[in-house]
């Protein structure tokens, strides 16, 4: 009898035991992580303030070479300019110090420092995780946002993207704010998954998982620390790793058969791989518009920091369709011309980062019609080896009928360039 | 009954008088007792002497004025100088030409076609109807630059149109001033009006119906200077000498230098790149028409080779 009341009464009793909150979880793990995560600062010698700030980590290193991680893109002005800048770091306490660049990945927007001050000889840092994640795990991101103090977000594993020119971790839950980029993401146990990053210019969120970081330390390990390098060896190095980076991504879309779209007979590819995404749309004829055209553009969502206002890495491309039926030959082929002249898949960028573009036109054969075709080139001035190149194609011969496709290329050589626009044009082609 | 016949151009007037003496020595000056009186402060109260000789030219002499005479950029000095007749001579700020009786003029112009013609542009009203039609016609030429907007021609056209029509006057006003200070010549309206008009809507006819076919081929910034660079000269050399035909100028030699300057000039003005341009610039124009292409290379030969040109 007894028992039968006392079941139930534990049963409900334990229906009503509050669960372990998932803030006492978020405190101890920020607790525990407190020590190790620092605000970075990139400090302007001459003014002696802070130029850009983020957050980095002390994580589990040898102790003749203590290692932090961060974001690229925080400390990318020192590369720029090693003389007239320090990296410094500022402890929830209020110790500072200054900190050495050791390595960077600019592909995946990492960076590792070293110091070998006291705070950071004393302790093991945090652990990286090599447990695989699974969706809906909670993840917690810790940083300092706005410079308002270390604080942790909570959200959940929202599934990788990982294509042949990225792997992002999609953290959903609260946005990441601006200066916690380079702070850690960490699991229940309070082992590091991944980096935030959080970009404000770009309104981009997400986490680098912590694989890119293994493969920098491993580079590190078999390069050595070198101090003190100059803004032309780093400059050398981001080019480098761009193309790297471009190399890899261009080379495995060759290998991807992707899916194909028929713009009204011609063929064109859909995704050349998953980084790509796809837009359509048009004109009809009608109040607006004489012309009726349409048009399908792939873009690349996610590009390369190189410094501040300076993106590269994109590629884009698009193809449309006009059909001039309806209006005299020669008022099409003006509008034709300012679609085929046009360079809305070029991104407009500042003098300084970048030379003009130069220009080569020319009749060309291709998918048995002929037609106009241009090519063009700039260079990035301070990181040299770095072109944007940009194609536009427009069909000839088929009157008040127009198909031109344009591509355009962020941080690519001639042979990446010649690659990519290589395996594109030879998908379009006309339907069977 | 010797005459003397002179041509005075005062200072600062547009137009002159012609003097006519009737005797063949003439006293010039500021005084009251000369033949021909000159209101101009540089010229002295007895300036010069003109005496025509019997070979019908003029010897003229300086009657010790403050400022001297001027043959061209002569100085004519205490002894008196030969002048033939038609030739100009300068004192103070006036000019004078001096004319013998029997001075050879230009045949007699007999009325024809195309003084008939010069008669009918001289009204009125075809001045103005043709001005109305050219800017009409151009607002027509410009829907085919504006095909792809249904409503061109209740928003755009009156704009373009109205402008053109402006822009008509303001050449007009132009050639009408320089008329006047370098050919002393003031022309009635209408007549210039139509030529400008016409002038003007070939050139817009031009620009819009054959011009694109004409870019379609250009292919290098190079090629697109120079071929404009020759449709300048074309135009200028054109429409200067169909103005002076027009205007009843004298034609002279086409000013090959001048024109070929001022194209060059125009050219290296507009070639200036003052501006960064962030976006691609290469020459776009397509003709969908089935036209002759040459040099028609495969694709991947064509990227090939401009990624080897363009990097630099």
């Amino acid at each position: 009898m007894l028992m039968k009341l006392i079941v139930p009464v534990i049963l409900l009793l334990c229906l009503y035991m509050p669960p372990a909150r998932a803030e006492d979880q978020a405190s101890a793990l920020f607790v525990s992580s407190l020590p190790s995560v620092f605000q970075i600062a990139v400090v302007d010698k001459r003014s002696q303030e802070k130029e850009a700030i983020g957050t980095g980590f002390r994580f589990e290193s040898g102790k003749d070479l203590p290692l932090l991680g961060t974001n690229y893109h925080v400390i990318s002005d020192y590369t720029r300019d090693p003389d007239n800048y320090d990296i410094q770091y500022r402890t929830e306490d209020g110790r500072s110090g200054l900190l050495e660049l050791v390595a960077i990945d600019v592909a995946h927007d990492l960076a590792v420092l070293t110091s070998r001050d006291d705070v950071f000889v004393s302790q093991e840092g945090l652990h990286l995780s090599r447990d695989p994640l699974s969706k809906g795990q909670n993840i917690f991101a810790i940083g300092n946002p706005h410079d308002k103090g270390m604080m942790v977000i909570e959200g959940a594993y929202g599934g990788t993207i990982s294509n042949n020119f990225y792997t992002h971790i999609i953290f959903s839950g609260a946005s990441l704010n601006p200066g916690m980029s380079g702070g850690p993401a960490v699991n229940e146990a309070g082992h590091v998954v991944g980096v935030n990053v959080s970009i404000e210019a770009n309104d981009i969120n997400y986490l680098v998982p912590v694989s890119a970081l293994w493969g920098l330390l491993e580079r590190v390990r078999k390069e050595g620390f070198v101090p003190k390098r100059s803004s032309n060896e780093w400059r050398k190095m981001v080019a480098g790793q761009v193309l790297d980076r471009q190399r890899v991504g261009i080379e495995g879309l060759l290998k991807v058969a992707p899916e194909m779209a028929d713009l009204k007979g011609l063929t064109f590819p859909k995704n050349l791989d998953p980084s790509f995404k796809c837009w359509g749309g048009g004109n009809k004829r009608g109040k607006e518009y004489n012309i009726e055209d349409a048009w399908i553009v792939c873009h690349q969502e996610s590009d390369i920091f190189l410094k501040s206002g300076l993106n590269t890495g994109r590629i884009q491309y698009g193809l449309v369709y006009s059909d001039g039926s309806f209006v005299p030959r020669l008022g099409f082929d003006y509008e034709y011309s300012d679609g085929y002249g046009s360079s809305w898949l070029a991104d407009e960028k500042e003098e300084w980062d970048m030379s003009e573009f130069q220009c080569e036109s020319g009749f060309t054969r291709h998918a048995n019609d002929d037609w106009k075709t241009a090519l063009c080139t700039r260079r990035n001035r301070g990181y040299p080896g770095l072109y944007d190149v940009y194609f536009s194609s427009a069909i000839l011969g088929h009157a008040k009928q127009g198909y031109y496709y344009k591509a355009s290329l962020e941080g690519v050589d001639r042979q990446l360039a010649m690659t990519f626009l290589g395996h594109l044009t030879e998908k379009i082609r006309w339907k069977k | 009954m010797e005459k003397v016949i002179l041509e005075i151009h005062l200072p600062y007037s547009v137009v002159s008088q012609r003097v006519i003496v009737s005797s063949p020595r003439v006293l010039v000056g500021r005084g009251y007792h000369c033949d021909v009186i000159l209101d101009d402060p540089y010229v002295s109260e007895e300036h010069i002497e003109i005496t025509l000789t019997a070979d019908g030219r003029f010897l003229v002499a300086d009657k010790g004025s403050v400022n001297g005479v001027f043959a061209g950029v002569q100085r004519i000095g205490d002894t008196p100088v030969m002048i033939d007749s038609g030739r100009e001579i300068k004192i103070g700020r006036t000019r004078i030409g001096l004319f013998a009786p029997r001075h050879a003029i230009q045949p007699t112009r007999s009325h024809d076609g195309f003084s008939s013609f010069l008669r009918l542009i001289d009204q009125r009203l075809v001045g103005m109807a043709l001005s109305l039609v050219a800017a009409v016609a151009v607002a027509c030429l410009f829907s085919l630059v504006h095909t792809n907007e249904p409503d061109y021609w209740k928003t755009d056209a009156y704009g373009i149109g109205a402008g053109f029509f402006l822009l008509i006057w303001v050449v007009w006003s132009a050639i009408h001033l320089s008329l006047v200070v370098a050919s002393k010549k003031a022309l009635p309206w209408p007549r210039v009006i139509s030529y400008v008009s016409v002038v003007m809507l070939g050139l817009a006819a031009f620009w819009i119906l054959v011009m694109p076919y004409i870019n379609f081929y250009l292919l290098s910034d190079a090629q697109i200077m120079l071929t404009m660079g020759f449709l300048l000269f074309v135009f200028l050399m054109i429409s200067d000498y169909g103005l002076r035909v027009v205007c009843e100028l004298p034609v002279k030699l086409p000013r090959l230098v001048l024109y070929s300057a001022l194209a060059a000039l125009l050219l290296s003005a507009a070639s200036i790149d003052l501006e960064y341009y962030g976006n691609p610039m290469f020459p776009k124009m397509v003709i969908t028409a089935d036209l002759p292409l040459a040099d028609v290379q495969p694709l991947h030969a064509f990227i090939e080779e401009s990624l080897v040109l363009t990097v630099k």
